[in-house]
């Protein structure tokens, strides 16, 4: 049975369909991997055995009665800890929510729930999706598959580890400036950021609110758009969430030939490796190979992303993370003499220190005095990326670039300076603040680690992403 | 570019006054450095320093609003199970002004 764990979703798909295995089988094959293996990667935070095997078993009945819900209908899936599922704890890796059992699913679980998905169990994550390395969760270390001495990255570290530990063929994440696409590339997966409002938010935990985007973790690309279909869609809870279509998955194979692909310079900077550099630049080769046309081009403001996102994402996670005050839910302090103390108490002890960091600037930068030399600032510079993004998007029909400027890095390597980690997102950050599409994928490798490529379309072009992913994962191979 | 610090420890106090955050006397010190490494981090905007507001003009607009409607949602025992103390259907905390808590 174990072999089968390296199967991709929609391999799974069709041996359930053909009766190779059961839906309870196979859940109970992930189960136990995860139960043998999990000890030394620290992938999830909750594993909801007693419901999966529920489900599971509801999904062989609905088979057996000629009632399958369709390609999802029996397929294990973990789910990253800031999304809620009822029933199961919800702490987005915080002692502040340690305990917390959402009573109600966000609504990406709801449409996997529908379609007949197993929600495996609940993966680590930096608390509140703040991080780059999965290093701050208040309660475990999430290990790099390949090489436990690294890093899986960060935020969704724990749903791209449990991916590539054959733990779940597929995992949601949450991306708010590269939190699904960072830690993919790291552990050799791929991960797809949506364009902002494709998924709906209802359910995840805000960090900040007008960049945070659910988003898809798998090993194969034809597997991502599956799942990305089953989870987009128009939301009434979520008032920012898109009715555009998201029929992704059936015009994989069209191919590159004509497709325009711009390399931005400014992601191909001295920062970038020359171990990342190179794999990147033998992909864009192949794409010239297979009749795509790829060039270089300037994007000027893209130098101004990474310190307007901090500041911007900082800012509105100072304001969402305001109602963490020991009183409705969550960790509340033992000892206070009033209310005021009550709130300053339980957030001081609930809080991990990035958290605390980055609520400390976003305060600051809303602050009187300072608001419009900072956060005025910052969005300015978010219209500027936007506008350099749409005039860029006039010459070509994709961008390329690395998706980390290195690859999985050592455990504890960047611990000493909080803005020695912020570096890491310099490639991934701009597609956040300009909200439109992006997807990594393995394109190589530097030292024996995984380097990941990014692909950024248009809003809404993610079939465009997923056909010229697919065109390079058919030509390399399947990295598994 | 120098790193000048911007914020000095009773900055630093103040922001996690407003932050609803309490900071050992170390940790405010650490804290301090760590919002003026933070600010430097940021201080490339100044760039923008020429730019205004009115050069922006329409591109800060609101998300759509959806329609006011009341629906079921979920329900009072439920949320107060997430609750650290409830009474009567109600959530307890500190009485607000003055007294003993309850």
């Amino acid at each position: 049975m174990s072999d089968i764990l390296k199967r991709t979703l929609l391999e799974h798909a069709r041996a359930l369909s053909a009766g190779e295995y059961s839906a309870e089988e196979l859940a109970r094959a992930y189960l136990s991997r995860i139960d043998e293996k999990d000890k030394e990667i620290g992938a999830f935070l909750a594993v909801a055995e007693e419901s999966a095997l529920n489900a599971a078993r509801a999904s062989d009945k609905r088979r057996a009665e000629g009632r399958s819900l369709g390609l999802l209908d029996g397929i294990p899936i973990a789910v990253k800890d800031n999304i809620c599922a009822k029933g199961i704890a919800t702490t987005c890796a915080s002692k502040m929510l340690d305990g917390y059992i959402p009573p109600y699913d966000a609504a990406a679980v709801e449409r996997l729930r529908l379609a007949g998905a197993v929600i495996l169990g609940k993966t680590n994550m930096d608390e509140f999706g703040m991080g780059s390395s999965c290093e701050k969760s208040a309660f475990k270390l999430t290990k790099n598959p390949i090489d436990t001495s690294r890093v899986a990255g960060g935020s969704s570290g724990g749903s791209a580890a449990a991916v590539a530990a054959s733990f779940a063929p597929c995992a949601l994440g949450s991306d708010t400036g590269g939190s699904v696409r960072q830690p993919a590339a790291f552990c050799g997966t791929v991960g797809m950021k949506p364009t902002y409002g494709r998924v709906s938010r209802y359910g995840l935990v805000a960090f900040a609110s007008s960049l945070d985007c659910i988003g898809v973790i798998s090993t194969s690309v034809a597997d991502n758009a599956t799942v990305l279909g089953a989870i987009s869609g128009k939301d009434a809870r979520d008032a920012t969430s898109s009715d555009r279509e998201a029929d992704f998955d059936n015009r994989l194979d069209l191919g590159v030939s004509g497709l325009r692909i711009g390399l931005p310079k400014e992601l191909f900077s001295d920062a970038v490796s020359d171990g990342v550099k190179s794999a990147v630049m033998s992909a864009a080769e192949i794409y010239e190979r297979l009749g795509a046309k790829v060039f270089e081009i300037s994007m000027p403001s893209l130098d101004m992303s990474l310190p307007a996102y901090y500041l911007i994402s900082s800012a509105e996670a100072s304001s969402n993370l305001a109602r963490f005050d020991g009183v409705r839910y969550g960790c509340r302090a033992e000892k206070y003499s009033d209310i005021n103390e009550l709130y300053i108490r339980s957030r001081s002890e609930g809080f991990g220190d990035e958290v605390k960091r980055r609520i400390m600037l976003g305060t600051f930068a809303l602050s009187a005095g300072y608001y419009d030399k900072y956060y005025a600032k910052a969005q300015m510079a978010e219209e500027l990326v936007r506008r350099d993004f749409e005039r860029a998007f006039g010459e070509c029909d994709l961008l390329l670039s690395p998706t980390s400027p290195e690859v999985a890095f050592h455990i504890g390597e960047k611990s000493g300076s909080p803005t020695n980690m912020y570096a890491s997102d310099i490639c991934t950050v701009p597609a956040s603040i300009a909200g439109i599409p992006a997807l990594s994928l393995p394109c190589g490798a530097d030292g024996g680690m995984p380097v990941g490529l990014q692909l950024m379309g248009r809003a809404f072009s993610e079939s465009t992403l997923y056909r010229a992913a697919y065109a390079l994962e058919r030509e390399r191979g399947r990295e598994r | 570019m120098e790193n000048k610090a911007l914020l000095n420890i009773g900055d630093a106090e103040r922001i996690a006054e407003l932050a609803k955050l309490d900071f050992s006397a170390l940790d405010v010190e650490r804290i301090c450095s760590d919002l003026n490494e933070m600010i430097f981090f940021a201080s490339r905007l100044s760039e923008l320093e020429k730019l205004e507001k009115k050069d922006f003009e329409g591109s800060f607009s609101l998300s759509s609003l959806r329609e006011d409607k009341p629906s079921l949602g979920i329900s009072r025992e439920e949320l107060l199970r997430s609750a650290e103390s409830s009474c009567d259907g109600f959530i307890s905390v500190p009485r607000v002004i003055g007294g003993e808590s309850r």
